[in-house]
Parts: C-alpha cells; sequence; structure tokens
C-alpha cells in the first residue's frame, strides 16, 4: 500500500514536471500535423519506423511498448514547436515501474518540423528511481539515427541541472565516489564553497535503440540497457541557463547533439606557444617557497630525491565560480629513491592541487628526464584532469628535474589528446626507466643520441637532452622539453625536429631542425 | 654530347644499384645473424666477430639508465656513420650478461672518432675490449628502410 502510494506521488510529481514545460495540449492547433508527423516517422524514422520498442527490464522481464499517436502533446521552447508522442505499455501505460530495479521509466519519441512534411526527433528516456543520490529523475536524449544527444536532471530540491555524460570505467567512477566522500566529511563545515565549486559523477542506466532489431511477426527495436556516468554541477546560479544548447554538456529541451566545449585557441607555431607556457614556468619557479626547497636537493646524492610542489586554491567571497591561486608551497623532501628514479608521493588537502614534482637527478643518470618521468607527468596531468573536481583540472603543471650538472629542466605536456593517446604505449616502450632499447622510440632515440654525440661523447647530457626532443617531438608526446638558461635564468623550450631533405637520385637525407632557432 | 649523357645516366644507375645492393646484402646478412641468436647467446663477442662475413666499422656503447658508467648494450654498425641517415644502415645491438665499463670504451671510441683520417671506427683495442664479453641477447637495431625512396 505504502509503495502503490508513492508509487501515485511519484507519478504525480512526474507529470507535474513534464507539464511545467508544456504550453499545449493539442499538437494539430500548435502547427504540427500529427498525420504528417507519423507518415514521415513510418517513412524516415530509422529504427522507429515501426512505432514498437521492446525495453529489458532489470529482472529479465521484457516489455513491448508502442506509439501512441493518439496521446501526441505539443510542447513548446523558445519559438519552436515540438511535438512528443509517448510510448505505451500494458494497459495502455505509460510509465513503466521496473520492481527489480526500483525505477519508473517513460519512454517517448518528439519530433521538430524541419520544412513542409520533414522532421527531426529523438528518443527521450525518462529515469526516475532510488538509486539516483540527490536526483528526482534524468531525461536523456538519443536522436533517432542512434547518436547521443543532450540530458537533463532534476534534483531533489527542484533545481534542473544540465548534465554532461562522462566517460569512465565503473573502478574510475568508484574511487571518484570515495574521493568525494572524503571531500564532502570537510565541506560540510564550509557549505557555501561547497555549493560553489563542485561537481559530482553519478551513475545512471539508461536506456540505447542501438541493440538488436527484433524481426518477426512483430518489427520493433530492442532497446538496450547502458550504464550511464553524468557529471552535474552545483555552480548553477541564475545567470546560467540549463536550456542553453551553448552550456557544456547540454541539457534541457529540445534534443540535440552537444559539442565538445571549444579549446581556447592557442598560437599555431610550437615554439611561441612553448615560449607562452615558458612564462609560467618560470613564475612557478621562482616562488620563493619552491626556490628554497630545491636547493635543499643535495645535487651530489647518488640517489634520486623530490618532493611534491603544491598549490593552496581560494575562492572569491562575492563570486563563488572565480577561483585563483592563494599560494604555493613546497612538500618535505622525500628520499626513497632508487639511482635512476624516484615515485614522489603527494597528498591534497581541500582545495589544494598538485602543482608540479621535482627530483633530483644524480651524476649517474642524465640530466633531464627519463622516458619514465615522461609517462609519469603524463598520467599525473590526466589523474587530476580525470578526478571530476574542477578545480584541480588543468593545475598539474609539469615536472622539475635539478641534475647533479648544475642544470635545472621541465617536462610539461603541451599536447594533452596526444599526450594521453601517448600514455597507451607505455607497457611497449619503456623498459626500466629509459626507452625500450627494441622498440621503435627506443631505436629512434639511440640514433639521435649517437649523432649527437658524435663530436665530443663527454656530452652526454648535452646528447642526451636533444635525443629526448627528438622523439618527443617525432612520435608526437604531446610533452616538450624546457631547460633553464644559465644565462636569463630562464626556462627556454628544446624542441627538436627530424625532417627529411630532397634526395639526389632516390637517397634521402634527413637532418635534426631546431625549429625555434634555426634560420629558416 | 648526346652520348656522353646517357653514358653518365648509365654510370649513376649501376652506382644506386650497386649501393642498393649492398645495403639488402647487408641487411639479409644482419638478419640472418639474429635469426641464429641462439647460437651466439651465453658466449662470448670473439665468437660472435670471428664468425661474421662483414667486417665492423663502428660500435657505440649505451649505458644502464642510472648508472652512466655502466654499459648495457652496444650498437655495431657495418659503415662508418657520419650522417644522420647513416645511422639507419643496416646494424645490429648486443645486450651484455654483464655490464660493462663504458668509460673505457667511450674513451676508445672517443679516440677514433676524433682521428678524421682513419675510415673505420673499430680497431685492435676496441676488439680487445669487447672479445670476452658475454651476449645476453642480440636484435636488429637499424634496417636500413628510410636510406633509400621504395
Amino acid at each position: 500500500m505504502k509503495k502503490h502510494t508513492t508509487l501515485t506521488i511519484l507519478a504525480a510529481v512526474l507529470l507535474f514536471i513534464v507539464s511545467c514545460s508544456r504550453t499545449g495540449v493539442d499538437a494539430v492547433q500548435k502547427g504540427i500535423n500529427v498525420q504528417e508527423a507519423k507518415n514521415w516517422l513510418m517513412k524516415s524514422g530509422d529504427k522507429y519506423k515501426t512505432g514498437k520498442i521492446q525495453i529489458p527490464l532489470a529482472g529479465g522481464n521484457t516489455v513491448n511498448g508502442t506509439l501512441n499517436w493518439n496521446s501526441a502533446t505539443t510542447q513548446t521552447w523558445r519559438g519552436e514547436t515540438f511535438l512528443r508522442i509517448p510510448f505505451v505499455f500494458e494497459n495502455n501505460k505509460e510509465l513503466i515501474f521496473d520492481k527489480a530495479s526500483n525505477r519508473n521509466l517513460i519512454f517517448s519519441i518528439v519530433l521538430k518540423n524541419k520544412s513542409h512534411q520533414d522532421f527531426e526527433g529523438a528518443l527521450s528516456v525518462v529515469v526516475q528511481g532510488e538509486s539516483n543520490e540527490n536526483t528526482k529523475m534524468v531525461e536523456f536524449y538519443e536522436l533517432l539515427n542512434g547518436k547521443q544527444a543532450n540530458s537533463w536532471a532534476t534534483e531533489k530540491d527542484g533545481n534542473l541541472h544540465a548534465v554532461n555524460r562522462t566517460q569512465l570505467t565503473e573502478q574510475q567512477y568508484l574511487k571518484i565516489k570515495q574521493q568525494e566522500q572524503e571531500f564532502k566529511l570537510q565541506m560540510l563545515k564550509e557549505t557555501a564553497i561547497r555549493k560553489a565549486l563542485f561537481c559530482w559523477i553519478e551513475r545512471e542506466v539508461t536506456y540505447s535503440g542501438n541493440c538488436n532489431y527484433s524481426v518477426g511477426e512483430e518489427v520493433f527495436v530492442r532497446l538496450c540497457e547502458r550504464t550511464t556516468y553524468i557529471t552535474k554541477c552545483q555552480d548553477f546560479n541564475s545567470e546560467i541557463d540549463p536550456f542553453d544548447p551553448n552550456q557544456k554538456g547540454g541539457g534541457g529541451f529540445p534534443p540535440y547533439v552537444p559539442e565538445d566545449p571549444e579549446e581556447p585557441k592557442e598560437p599555431e607555431d610550437p615554439c611561441a606557444k612553448a615560449r607562452a607556457l615558458a612564462d609560467s614556468i618560470n613564475k612557478l619557479f621562482n616562488q620563493p617557497s619552491i626556490l628554497a626547497q630545491m636547493n635543499n636537493l643535495n645535487r651530489t646524492d647518488t640517489t634520486e630525491s623530490g618532493f611534491g610542489i603544491y598549490e593552496k586554491l581560494k575562492v572569491d567571497p562575492f563570486d563563488n565560480t572565480k577561483i585563483s591561486t592563494d599560494s604555493y608551497y613546497a612538500g618535505e623532501v622525500q628520499t626513497q629513491g632508487l639511482t635512476n628514479h624516484i615515485t614522489i608521493t603527494t597528498e591534497v588537502d581541500y582545495l589544494t592541487a598538485l602543482t608540479a614534482t621535482a627530483h633530483l637527478h644524480p651524476q649517474e643518470g642524465y640530466g633531464a628526464q627519463s622516458a619514465k618521468d615522461i609517462y609519469e607527468v603524463i598520467t599525473r596531468g590526466l589523474v587530476n584532469d580525470n578526478s571530476g573536481f574542477n578545480f584541480i583540472k588543468n593545475r598539474f603543471q609539469g615536472d622539475f628535474v635539478a641534475a647533479a650538472d648544475g642544470n635545472t629542466y621541465f617536462v610539461k605536456v603541451t599536447d594533452v589528446a596526444a599526450a594521453n593517446a601517448f600514455l597507451n604505449t607505455k607497457n611497449s616502450n619503456l623498459e626500466g626507466a629509459g626507452w625500450n632499447k627494441q622498440s621503435e622510440i627506443g631505436k629512434e632515440y639511440y640514433k639521435a643520441y649517437i649523432f649527437y654525440s658524435n663530436t665530443d661523447l663527454k656530452y652526454d647530457n648535452y646528447a642526451y637532452e636533444n635525443a629526448m626532443s627528438v622523439v618527443l617531438s617525432s612520435f608526437n608526446t604531446g610533452v616538450t622539453l624546457f631547460k633553464k638558461d644559465a644565462a636569463t635564468n630562464s626556462f627556454q623550450p628544446i624542441i627538436r625536429a627530424k625532417e627529411e631533405k630532397k634526395g639526389f637520385l632516390g637517397l634521402k637525407k634527413y637532418v635534426y631542425k631546431d625549429p625555434c632557432n634555426d634560420k629558416k | 654530347m648526346k652520348n656522353k649523357s646517357i653514358f653518365i645516366a648509365i654510370f649513376f644507375m649501376i652506382g644506386i644499384g650497386s649501393v642498393n645492393a649492398q645495403v639488402l646484402d647487408t641487411l639479409s646478412y644482419v638478419r640472418s645473424i639474429v635469426a641464429n641468436k641462439n647460437k651466439y647467446i651465453g658466449k662470448t663477442f670473439n665468437d660472435l666477430e670471428k664468425d661474421l662475413k662483414i667486417e665492423i666499422k663502428s660500435f657505440f656503447p649505451s649505458p644502464y639508465i642510472g648508472k652512466n658508467s655502466q654499459e648495457e648494450n652496444t650498437v655495431f654498425y657495418f659503415i662508418r656513420p657520419i650522417e644522420i641517415e647513416d645511422f639507419d644502415s643496416p646494424s645490429i645491438a648486443i645486450d651484455w650478461e654483464s655490464y660493462l665499463d663504458i668509460r673505457i670504451s667511450k674513451r676508445i671510441l672517443y679516440n677514433l672518432r676524433s682521428n678524421s683520417n682513419i675510415e673505420s671506427w673499430w680497431n685492435p683495442e676496441s676488439k680487445n675490449f669487447y672479445k670476452n664479453a658475454v651476449i645476453k641477447d642480440i636484435f636488429i637495431f637499424g634496417e636500413g628502410k628510410k636510406t633509400y625512396e621504395e
């Protein structure tokens, strides 16, 4: 009885929410000819031509649904009219209650007039259930051709949020939930800041029309259940319109395909780009607390030591979306390293981001970062960016090395997409702390190393830093090596490119170029 | 005049053809060494070198990362590489069972490279340095693929 009452209330709430955004109920009166829409769907509606779907429920049962054109209603949004045609299931009900998962489900097709007798449309899946932490309901749109479209959620407090579908593994999701829980304990004391900053990731279940068709006496689309991870941000304020298609992540109505947010345009010249980044490296390096800790690395040690560099963040009390750097500080020097590597243990508190790492390369090793250091920098950046906490996103800058010969190097991810792709090569390319000598990158590195040591093998570090730069560039690693210039006391990029020259009678010639300094 | 041009063209074609043939022959030979590497693994470098049908012309010692005084691996070329593309020429790399003292091999090589008058960077001193080193693995380092147009 209690469950029945709850179900009735939920249904009423859902109907209320849906009706709030509707300004009319009579499709014909709102300028959409229902018969024309039906004809179009039967002819051009991709998988939904027959108007029949089959839903697999969590308990193993399936239910069949049919479009109920008689219940089609119109909705208007920003001057455009949409036709919503619900699917009905057993006993002519639009709402399915899945006992096994304790969820309510509503399915419908939404169509929009493009031109005379021509439409475009999407499948709408509304999911409501107790599995959601704070969410009253989530609506997922999928275009009729199966392409994922926008989605939005209504919180239990009635707030509407645009949500962004996030690519995660279950393992990553569980780790994020654990981190969230740890942060929450601290956040309870700072409710205002919590509301300002946080995005949450939730696990939802939706249905997709990309599963098999079933062909028999009846032709229908069998929807498949999909676990979906969505990101919702709690920093929505009155100035942000959750229905605005330009908002990241998409949301609201009508269905449209969310586009990736535009990355800020960076200079195309890799040297100009790297030089611009060098300014931020100089600024970080010259923080008094970091300089002091760099000086504490003993360059005569025979094993590696290092420390984490952190950024304390602050929130503008009058505009809680503005997050800025309060201060930088260095962690304690850790001395657990080997002769050729150290894994620096890092620890962040609330409103603190790991900005960089720094470590010593002893005399017995090369000056600049090792292959293992390169992969570690990419990984640390990725961990920050995928943590689900927006305030630390893009804040990891890279790794400093204090070399025994007095030089200081820095490696930085300068192309995130390329670096993340390169990370997949770790198993085949890495051997110990260096490049696998039998891998393509290992061979290319060593050829360049021999070439640069051609004049004097005593200049090992010179040959090493140049050879590393050659492969970082040639293998599209997305990582750039910088070196502190002794004369200017500022970091400069080391970029080396292997270029092919026109051959004579079929002979190919190559040159290593310094595109940032060589004359064209 | 026309005959002279034809003669020059034929001369160059023969020249390039023979260079290609030489590269291919060296590559085939390098591949055969690696294919039969089990014969040499666990044996000394001297055992391999005495079987070589092509003379080594240069060697490049490679350190163990983090222990730059220890030679983990050495690349042997059958030419004296000067240009970048020369480093792609057919060559073998050998991993050593026990690391060698790279400071010695580097000094030998440095002295050879400093002398621009010699044709080979492989001499009795370098032979003597490697002769007792025990081979752990052999693999192809350069395959010469990038040296010539297809």
